[in-house]
């Protein structure tokens, strides 16, 4: 593989797995479709949540190309339930990456769930795959190949967005 | 112990991507997990790669070889990428230098990495660079001896692991 797109979902109307777009979020899967439409990609794999799957339907139908799921694209676990520090502790889980608090992942878990993606893409023929995935798992897989990524650009990840990286040399990541 | 070095010939792909392939194993297999290794072979190593740079008017290949077999192999790609910290120019690129280990320490990689220079040379360089992993010390120390000085840093992929390379550059002087 050359290169890897990493899309985060659009405008969401919550964080349950069946959570839709919101109209906006809608217009904003057309413009993402638009914007991705001569990159060439070749393989769209995508959290099976249905924010990201209808995130990436346009740009699919455009391509005619299926949507792959993988689950181990969904969205990290930082802990059951609400609580009101989570901001705080996800700020922590960048730091320590071995933090785990009760029922959720450590971040250390969720990179390398998505890392185990990229390594099965590294297998596969296609040159160009896009992902499609949640904001703080992007984020960890992001940081996994730059470790500069933190909190800070987690926080400043909007939705839609999307990154670019490219394996071949050199090496390089890079918002779109 | 006596070698030759020469340019690579098409019939030698085959050996010279199971040469690339063992000597990168020898060099690198401790420090990194089996499934990046296996994926980075996949994707640098196979009879037909070597082939194909073999034929590459961009890529000179030099091997040595000793009684009827090949024992070290060096690259330079004459067309890559230079980083930007490489300010001389133009500059081109010892992309791979694989020595077989029971021939370290004889003095064959001084003369591979000779031949390279004056190859380099004649190709209008006025400079060579490389990459080199950190955690590569005795490598790095054969690149300074034989004149390279550190001048910044890049990205490597192994498999999926993302890794720090030196960049090294050796001026020439004119």
């Amino acid at each position: 593989m050359k290169t890897l797109y990493v899309v985060r979902h659009c405008e969401a109307e919550g964080q349950e797995a069946d959570a839709p777009l919101t109209a906006e979020g809608v217009a904003q899967s057309h413009r993402l479709a638009a914007s991705l439409a001569t990159a060439n990609v070749e393989r769209i794999i995508s959290s099976p949540y249905l924010r990201a799957t209808q995130s990436i339907a346009p740009l699919a139908k455009r391509l005619d190309l299926v949507v792959e799921h993988d689950m181990r694209l969904v969205e990290r676990v930082l802990c059951s339930g609400a609580r009101p520090d989570w901001q705080e502790r996800l700020l922590d889980s960048f730091t320590d990456l071995d933090l785990s608090l009760e029922g959720g992942e450590s971040s250390r878990e969720a990179m390398q769930r998505a890392v185990t993606v990229v390594t099965d893409l590294q297998r596969h023929p296609a040159q160009r795959t896009l992902l499609v995935t949640h904001g703080n798992l992007m984020a960890l897989l992001l940081k996994h190949f730059d470790d500069s990524f933190g909190f800070a650009e987690w926080r400043a990840l909007s939705n839609p967005d999307v990154y670019r990286i490219v394996f071949t040399r050199p090496f390089s990541i890079q918002r779109v | 112990m006596d070698w030759i070095i020469r340019r690579a010939r098409p019939a030698d792909a085959a050996t010279l991507s199971e040469l690339a392939e063992r000597t990168f194993r020898d060099a690198f297999s401790s420090l990194n997990t089996e499934e990046n290794m296996n994926l980075h072979c996949a994707a640098a190593f196979s009879p037909a790669l070597q082939s194909a740079e073999i034929d590459n008017p961009d890529i000179l290949t030099l091997v040595a070889e000793s009684d009827g077999k090949l024992i070290a192999f060096a690259q330079l790609h004459l067309r890559s990428d230079t980083p930007v910290c490489i300010s001389t120019t133009p500059a081109v690129e010892l992309h791979r230098i694989y020595v077989e280990r029971s021939f370290h320490g004889t003095g064959l990689a001084d003369e591979l990495l000779t031949e390279i220079f004056k190859s380099a040379e004649h190709h209008g360089a006025a400079a060579v660079w490389l990459g080199v992993w950190e955690h590569n010390p005795r490598a790095i120390r054969f690149y300074q001896r034989s004149g390279f000085v550190e001048s910044g840093d890049h990205v490597f992929v192994v498999g999926t692991d993302p890794q720090r390379d030196l960049v090294m550059v050796r001026r020439f002087k004119r």
